[in-house]
């Protein structure tokens, strides 16, 4: 009897454990991270890349200002990235 | 056969004109419309009979209320439930318009970049203003300038500020916006396969491509509620940072 009753303690605990990874690996919160990481990386490119070209545009001084900011919108995606992840944990 | 990227043709149903300006009543306008009358419908009907012992359909709707009310609680605080009524119907506007767009011979507007990007703007624009009325102007420029950073960094930190405090409607916008059309366009492939192979193999060879349409069919339902998610909870931290700034 008693043996029993161990061998089914050790298994609902090896079940738990179980469920608690399962939860941490497939929770919708990590796909989100994902999603918002992928897209802020692109956005800031474009946006600068924007801003780079219009200040262009009013001074004519066409690849200056545009490779400027093509270089700060790339710095911009990736150290929102590393803030993000150092906020995660 | 139809392309892949022909459901997301606008077609004019009602055509109006104004001053030159083209205004029409299109497909997309309906879908919108369609999906107020559903919140309207949604929310009426479980709010018909209230009572203290919930029914069925009035469980839902607290249900709905009370996520965004948890939602804005854990990352706004008590200063944003004025905001509640703004962030519900927005939460609501983008999970339905995403699910209708989920049924057959339906239309889905929020796989339209400027749907999208006009609903970002008017947020980015909102929050620029709570920042600029709680806090003056002067403070709110001081917001792009992180504190306790040596002075010759700024120089680089003022110009990375600015650029992803603009750039949010933007990356806002395009998240909603990509997966939507992304995955709708897949279902659309994927569905075009079913026919040829199915054609091509004595309807055997469309028994696969069939089981990965329920499974992505799936995976879409998963993703509208999940945007919408996403985009409640951007706006939400958005406000936050208007309303504490740092």
């Amino acid at each position: 009897m008693q043996n029993k009753e161990v061998k089914l303690k050790e298994k609902i605990k090896i079940l738990e454990e179980k469920n608690k990874t399962n939860k941490q690996n497939h929770s919708p919160k990590n796909l989100n991270v994902g999603i918002r990481i992928s897209v802020d990386l692109v956005s800031t490119i474009i946006v600068s890349i924007f801003i780079g070209l219009g200040i262009d545009k009013i001074f004519s001084t066409h690849p200056i200002f545009f490779i400027i900011f093509l270089l700060l919108g790339v710095i911009t995606g990736f150290y929102n990235i590393i803030r993000y992840m150092s906020k995660l944990k | 056969m139809a392309s892949p990227l022909s459901q997301f043709e606008i077609k004019t149903i009602v055509p109006i004109e104004v001053f030159g300006y083209d205004i029409s009543f299109t497909n997309s306008s309906l879908a919108m419309l369609a999906t107020v009358l559903l919140i309207i419908l949604f929310l009426s009907i479980g709010l018909k009979n209230s009572s203290i012992i919930p029914s069925k359909s009035q469980t839902l709707v607290e249900l709905s209320y009370e996520f965004i009310a948890g939602m804005i609680g854990d990352n706004i605080g008590k200063e944003g439930m004025k905001y509640l009524s703004f962030i519900f119907s927005l939460f609501m506007f983008i999970l339905l318009g995403n699910l209708l767009g989920m049924l057959p011979y339906s239309f889905t507007w929020t796989s339209h970049i400027i749907v999208t990007f006009a609903i970002s703007f008017f947020i980015f624009i909102l929050v620029t203003f709570i920042a600029i009325f709680k806090h003056g102007l002067f403070k709110f420029l001081g917001f792009f300038a992180p504190s306790g950073v040596p002075k010759a960094m700024l120089i680089l930190l003022v110009p990375i500020e600015v650029i992803s405090y603009l750039s949010r409607p933007v990356s806002l916008s395009v998240r909603l916006f990509a997966n939507m059309m992304a995955g709708h366009t897949l279902l659309k492939v994927i569905g075009g396969f079913v026919f040829v192979l199915g054609a091509n193999s004595f309807i055997i060879g469309g028994a696969l491509p069939v089981a990965f349409l329920i499974a992505l069919t799936g995976l879409e339902i998963v993703i509208a509620f999940l945007q919408a998610y996403v985009f409640a909870i951007l706006t939400c931290l958005y406000i936050n940072d208007a309303i504490h700034l740092h």
